[in-house]
């Protein structure tokens, strides 16, 4: 039949017409773990390699989640029973080495980012379902009174001791960074070059969107769409901490998550910090740092922890940054807020 | 009408819907504007402004105003003015094209503005 | 050097049709559409004439007279619209070219029509996106353009094929 000679033209055509339509080498991918929706994007023609990356990942985080959670029983949960003892002990693999981080950046951070503190997150409700009401002065002060620090475990290797019998690992302030870092070098090492995950808005990504590099919004701390915008050039991170992620309200007043070991109370002086660094686990836990630390105290903070790109919003309202975030940060034109930057960290 | 000519006539009809569905985009709030002139890669304008956008197309210029949250095309160097005419333009999804002139005028929420949005 | 270039009769049913085409096309240009991109694309009825009369080269011929000659007539030629008008055109007599020699038993004008009618606009369509402007509000005039198509290639469809009956050629 004399159609026969025309149809390899026409379906090449056809075929080559419908290719050039939108981006075929992003992939996208969602799920949930850690409690919140983690979204992936991989740039590359791969696109099983993508498949498989994304799912190893997802399964990754599930695993992370459970070994990691702070009070459902599970290998976090045993290490600090263990810990707890007061005796030496093997430590499970899987929790030794962000132990090991998280020790050292609490160093870091003279105390503030605190990962023992688990019964003070507990009895402010922010473990398991809110409460309604603040805890009481007198249990705040005799946790206080004995307030475990990451001073109190001593390493040997795999193996690890406490010195305090109230210590109890809540991790919630690193590990989100430290799996998302982690994911992103598995991704690399699988050969991937271009990816970003988004762990319910913080996030690490390596290389870039194609025609450009992925471009980051911030959100404005008082819930009104975007504040800010960052690109990110080679591979690095976007961790913010901030007061309206967890938060009960009680007679008016709101009660967040991120509690200052020194007072036992949630920090009320700043309403987000952002910190920009290659490392996850690090931006992570020093957003969490610097946000205890507050306006007065955070730079030389920020400079022991090694972060110099950091922005801080404070109860005014103020948009507060180093000279290396200003370069980098693009605030949304018609910015109201007033602006201060700060000294360089030298 | 021979029964090709409903086999065809059929199909035809299906691909509304399936093309209305593939091409629909993510609709949220509109957050910013993407303008293309020709081929070159898009430039994006976020909402808040109120200003109004010269671009130079094909044939000449065309004038994008943004104001109070919406959009539209004030002027443009076509003949049928067929974008000005469309008027203001307020949901993400939206778009104001002049053919002629080469020019793409696109609303979009902040989902598709950035790649990620940290919060 | 004694070449005479013969005039066929061939060639003069073409002219004719061709001129006919050429002429409702511009007619159909002088009116303004509602929707941009949007035309009946009436002189689509002599080009079905001429197909199921003489067949898919007359056909071809005829239709691509008109692009061009309407072009150059309105002034349009090698500008954007023309690149797309012959881009439809091409795609549309592909189409038509593929049912007539393929699967003629089965279907008449109506589907004939529909099939050149929406391959034209999704033509297009593409070569708008791909070629001019790469921006996905090309794309999202999909679904309008597709049922414009089917919309008036059945309407066109219906007028030849009452022509049809009714015609008598001489030329």
């Amino acid at each position: 039949m004399s159609c026969c000679r025309w149809l390899p033209a026409v379906l090449l055509i056809l075929t080559a017409l419908l290719t050039a339509c939108e981006k075929q080498n992003l992939h996208r991918y969602q799920s949930f773990a850690f409690g919140t929706l983690i979204e992936i994007k991989i740039r590359g023609d791969d696109k099983s390699l993508a498949n498989q990356a994304a799912a190893n990942l997802f399964v990754d985080f599930d695993r992370r989640h459970n070994d990691w959670h702070a009070w459902q029983p599970g290998k976090l949960t045993q290490t600090s029973a263990l810990l707890a003892t007061e005796e030496w002990f093997t430590a499970d693999e899987t929790v030794l080495a962000l132990i090991k981080l998280s020790k050292q950046y609490s160093q870091l951070s003279s105390g503030l980012f605190n990962p023992v503190i688990g019964k003070l997150i507990q009895v402010w409700g922010f473990q398991g379902s809110e409460p309604l009401t603040p805890p009481s002065q007198e249990i705040i002060a005799r946790l206080l009174d004995k307030l475990p620090n990451a001073d109190d475990i001593d390493i040997d290797g795999n193996r690890l001791r406490g010195h305090n019998s109230q210590l109890q690992l809540d991790l919630g302030a690193i590990a989100k960074g430290y799996a998302v870092s982690t994911g992103i070098q598995k991704m690399r090492d699988l050969g991937i070059k271009h990816a970003l995950i988004n762990a319910g808005g913080d996030l690490c990504g390596i290389g870039n969107q194609g025609e450009r590099p992925w471009r980051i919004g911030i959100r404005n701390p008082s819930g009104n769409g975007i504040i800010a915008s960052i690109e990110l050039e080679k591979d690095e991170c976007v961790f913010t901490s901030g007061d309206y992620e967890r938060y009960f309200t009680h007679e008016g007043k709101r009660y967040h998550h991120i509690i200052d070991p020194r007072t036992g109370y949630p920090a009320d002086q700043v309403v987000s910090v952002t910190v920009l660094h290659k490392n996850g686990a690090l931006a992570d836990a020093a957003s969490t740092a610097l946000f205890i630390a507050g306006p007065d105290d955070w730079q030389p903070l920020a400079k022991k922890m090694g972060v110099s790109d950091v922005m801080m919003i404070d109860k005014q309202g103020r948009i507060i940054m180093t000279p290396s975030m200003q370069k980098r940060i693009k605030l949304e034109p018609g910015n109201k807020n007033k602006v201060i930057i700060s000294k360089p960290l030298t | 009408m021979k029964p090709g000519d409903w086999l065809i006539l059929c199909l035809a009809l299906l691909l509304v819907p399936l093309s209305w569905s593939m091409t629909q985009r993510n609709s949220g709030v509109m957050a910013a504007i993407e303008i293309t002139v020709g081929d070159q890669p898009a430039v994006v304008y976020p909402i808040k402004d109120q200003r109004q956008i010269t671009v130079a197309g094909d044939l000449g210029d065309s004038v994008v105003e943004i104001r109070d949250g919406r959009v539209r095309m004030i002027s443009s160097s076509c003949n049928g003015k067929i974008c000005i005419l469309s008027g203001w333009h307020q949901h993400s999804g939206d778009n104001i094209v002049c053919l002629p002139n080469k020019v793409g005028v696109s609303l979009i929420s902040n989902q598709e503005r950035f790649d990620g949005i940290n919060f | 050097m004694n070449k005479q270039i013969e005039i066929t009769g061939e060639d003069r049913k073409i002219a004719t049709f061709a001129a006919l085409a050429i002429v409702i096309h511009v007619l159909e240009s002088s009116f303004p559409s509602p929707v941009p991109g949007i035309k009946p694309g009436l002189a689509n009825i002599v080009t079905l004439l001429v197909l199921f009369r003489y067949g898919w080269r007359f056909a071809a011929w005829v239709s691509l007279l008109r692009v061009t000659a309407g072009s150059l007539l309105l002034g349009t030629f090698m500008s954007p619209t023309f690149f797309l008008s012959l881009s439809g055109s091409l795609a549309s007599l592909l189409a038509m070219g593929l049912l007539w020699t393929g699967m003629r038993p089965w279907v008449g004008m109506a589907g004939i029509s529909i099939l050149a009618s929406v391959s034209h606009v999704m033509a297009q369509l593409l070569v708008a996106w791909w070629l001019f402007i790469p921006h996905p509000g090309i794309l999202a005039l999909t679904p309008v353009l597709i049922a414009a198509g089917v919309f008036f290639g059945l309407f066109n469809a219906i007028i030849a094929s009452s022509i049809e009956k009714r015609l008598e050629i001489t030329v």
